[in-house]
């Protein structure tokens, strides 16, 4: 499963309880599909997950919009 | 598992106490506290002893930084030794909600300028995030910051602000766009001497009294781009990591002050007799310390566990929340408890009991309700 599939199943499944499906380019933050506690675990999850420290300073709407902008940000941070 | 304190840790701890036992404590509190008056006599004996600057780096604070675990021991440390519990709030505002938040964003020349002076006791730095319509329901916080030319422009208000009255550096939550909502916050570091920054007078309050509260003005208050925390849009991130280290570190010195009303409850209730026997072979009594003795160690070994999480730089969200609310309350509990043991004594003011209460009932307020903590836990379950 590539990242981005991996971040809509844990997002549609753990973070919504699998009321809604989301999609790579769904505005998570700005249509406040996901809240800030979800936020908070999904920083956790992306951590534990693809093994790497997110500083809290890029934690930022350009960062976790949407499930493409976290691949684009985990992808930039392997460069 | 290990519970144990290393023999230096301990050392450590024991060091506070005397400081805050010997150095901080007064004849003048009771009056101190009936006037609001904010003791920066004993704010300066700190930094001289390296309370502020216990968790800087060398650079800025002039000693080694400690490691986690042994700064919560410290700051129970001088929760327990030192009676003015408006003290320590305000020691713990500053150190945990602006220092570590400079320190860990901000740029050298940030923290060269502004940490020396909050450690050395020169300075007083305030967090500013809460405003009248914007408690609980944070992140709908209104005060703007628009860009303009080689800075920003703050308009707004805070409230609820520790030290707002007396303070020299405020650390401002703002946002660049309201329509992005928390996304938009962003983070800024202003003096009060900057041009439309004004503090409005000291709000009188039930508890916490030398710490004085009150809120800050911002009117098209110029704040230059070298001024901003770290990246526009952090705001949002930056109060989440600042909440979790002053949930852990002021519920610390809250600890240190239910171990001493303990200690002196049970002192009490060992000398003061009545019907020809110490009132603490009363059951009615007796069950009181019971329970304020078991308060204290659930209460303490969860600031211990968010301690040690936030040491191996672990997630502690629901951590912290489980400790926030249950000591916070256990404080109010215990507070109360030995209001109720020491009688019309405990009622008095003179005798210094009914002052822990209502310092306590404040906790179960700022930095999130108990009703708020309740909500962190159960999101944090799934539901």
């Amino acid at each position: 499963m590539d990242n981005q599939e991996i971040l809509k199943k844990f997002i549609s499944e753990d973070l919504l309880n699998s009321r809604q499906r989301v999609e790579a380019d769904d505005d998570l933050l700005g249509e406040e599909i996901i809240d800030s506690m979800g936020v908070m675990r999904l920083v956790a999850f992306v951590e534990e997950t693809f093994s790497c420290k997110v500083p809290q300073s890029d934690i930022t709407i350009t960062n976790f919009r949407t499930i493409k902008a976290i691949d684009t940000y985990l992808a930039a941070r392997s460069l | 598992m290990e519970f144990a304190w290393s023999e230096e840790q301990l050392a450590f701890k024991q060091r506070v106490v005397e400081f805050a036992k010997n150095t901080l404590d007064s004849d003048d509190m009771v009056e101190r506290d009936y006037h609001g008056k904010f003791s920066w006599e004993n704010w300066k004996k700190c930094a001289d002893f390296g309370i502020q600057g216990m968790c800087m780096p060398a650079e800025y604070s002039g000693s080694p930084a400690l490691d986690i675990m042994t700064a919560v021991l410290g700051m129970e440390a001088i929760g327990y030794g030192c009676k003015d519990n408006g003290l320590t709030l305000a020691l713990n505002a500053q150190m945990w909600t602006v220092q570590i938040l400079l320190s860990q964003f901000g740029s050298d020349a940030q923290k060269q300028k502004y940490l020396p002076r909050l450690c050395n006791g020169e300075w007083i730095g305030v967090h500013a995030l809460s405003e009248p319509d914007s408690g609980s329901d944070v992140y709908s916080l209104k005060t703007s910051a628009a860009k303009c030319d080689g800075g920003y422009l703050l308009n707004g208000r805070k409230k609820f602000v520790t030290c707002a009255p007396i303070c020299n550096l405020a650390l401002v939550f703002a946002t660049i766009d309201q329509s992005l909502g928390k996304w938009g916050l962003s983070v800024f570091l202003v003096e009060k001497d900057a041009p439309g920054f004004s503090t409005g007078p000291v709000k009188e309050k039930m508890g916490l009294r030398t710490a004085p509260f009150g809120e800050i003005f911002f009117e098209d208050c110029f704040v230059p781009e070298e001024n901003r925390l770290g990246p526009e849009g952090a705001g949002f991130s930056f109060s989440h990591s600042s909440l979790e280290y002053d949930r852990c570190f002021n519920l610390a010195s809250e600890l240190g002050a239910m171990e001493r009303q303990l200690e002196r409850t049970i002192e009490y209730a060992k000398s003061r007799e009545q019907y020809g026997q110490p009132i603490g072979k009363f059951q009615s009594v007796s069950n009181r310390i019971a329970d304020m003795k078991l308060r204290l160690e659930t209460a303490r070994l969860l600031l211990y566990k968010v301690a040690w999480l936030k040491e191996r730089g672990e997630p502690a969200m629901m951590e912290a929340a489980m400790l926030k609310l249950h000591l916070s309350e256990c404080y109010v509990a215990s507070g109360l408890d030995a209001v109720r043991i020491h009688g019309g004594n405990g009622y008095l003011t003179e005798h210094e009991v009914e002052r822990d209460f209502r310092d306590s009932v404040g906790g179960v307020i700022y930095a999130g309700t108990s009703d708020i903590q309740r909500n962190i836990i159960a999101r944090s379950l799934g539901l």
